[in-house]
């Protein structure tokens, strides 16, 4: 499975920016192979939005560190696939909206999906995750076999 | 209200994103600024100019417990904007909270760009 482009976010709208995107997807068109293709599940067209990922390695575990402001724990779906770890949900308005009030919307609102492919296998049954201050914080224990192993061999 | 433009390229700070709403007696600014503590935000009034800062510590943090970063995309955790208040709004009524990565301001406009009713007699 792939890793879902991330791009950096705008805070500008731009009306080129679209245009670019296109140009962009095209040209990945064209270098990706069909097999890629394949597991794409990002429409061309589609504008949406990928939360920021940051993830950590130590020897135990794998730590993934999301942004998702401004959400209730319980609009995050969090799986885990094999090696692959799989967040999605939906950002939905706090409230009715009229857009006469607002001076400014910058902020994405609607689902959004991200895959992570993970670099070693992980204990599926004790993956833990909590959400604090608009942050997604998912840990994976490695699998005992995944861990790094240090064997000592005698110098004879 | 208006904004202070310009985003600063090559530069490792955020600017975080915003939804400003104008109420009848307040405007309400959203700021997203996930991953902090109430106590990484700092609100400043300079003249008429509202900025907006935080500084959160998670790679830090995480260092110290044995984690190396091998994926960033969020990281290092550091925001900052500015807006320009228009003339009416009461520089003393201004109140903020922090829920759930959301930095909320509340900007109370001054008695007179209130609207006021007048009864007919």
């Amino acid at each position: 499975m792939a890793l879902i482009p991330w791009r950096p976010r705008e805070m500008w709208w731009d009306p080129f920016r679209d245009l670019e995107r296109i140009q962009n997807e095209i040209n990945r068109l064209f270098d990706a192979s069909l097999l890629d293709l394949r597991d794409r599940d990002v429409g061309l067209l589609e504008g949406v939005w990928t939360p920021a990922v940051d993830i950590y390695d130590s020897k135990d575990n794998i730590v993934v560190k999301a942004d998702l402001p401004g959400m209730n724990k319980e609009e995050i779906d969090v799986s885990v696939h094999k090696n692959t770890l799989i967040i999605k949900g939906e950002k939905k308005r706090e409230k009715e909206i009229k857009e006469k009030d607002f001076i400014r919307t910058e902020r994405y609102y609607g689902s959004f999906n991200r895959v992570i492919p993970l670099s070693s296998e992980v204990q599926v049954d004790k993956v833990n995750a909590t959400y604090k201050n608009g942050v997604l914080e998912i840990t994976l224990p490695k699998k005992e076999e995944a861990k790094p192993k240090q064997l000592k061999i005698e110098v004879k | 209200m208006s904004l202070i433009r310009g985003r600063k390229r090559n530069s490792l700070v955020i600017e975080p994103l915003v939804n400003i709403e104008e109420l009848e007696k307040e405007i309400v600014l959203e700021a997203e600024m996930p991953g902090l503590t109430k106590d990484d935000i700092a609100l400043e009034l300079k003249d008429n100019t509202l900025t907006i800062k935080g500084k959160g510590k998670d790679a830090e943090d995480m260092t110290a417990k044995g984690y190396t970063l091998i994926h960033r995309e969020r990281c290092p955790l550091e925001y900052q904007r500015s807006f320009v208040l228009s003339e009416d709004i009461d520089k003393n009524k201004i109140y903020a909270e922090y829920i759930n990565g959301i930095l909320k301001v509340r900007l109370v406009k001054s008695e007179d760009a209130q609207p006021k009713k007048i009864d007919v007699s």
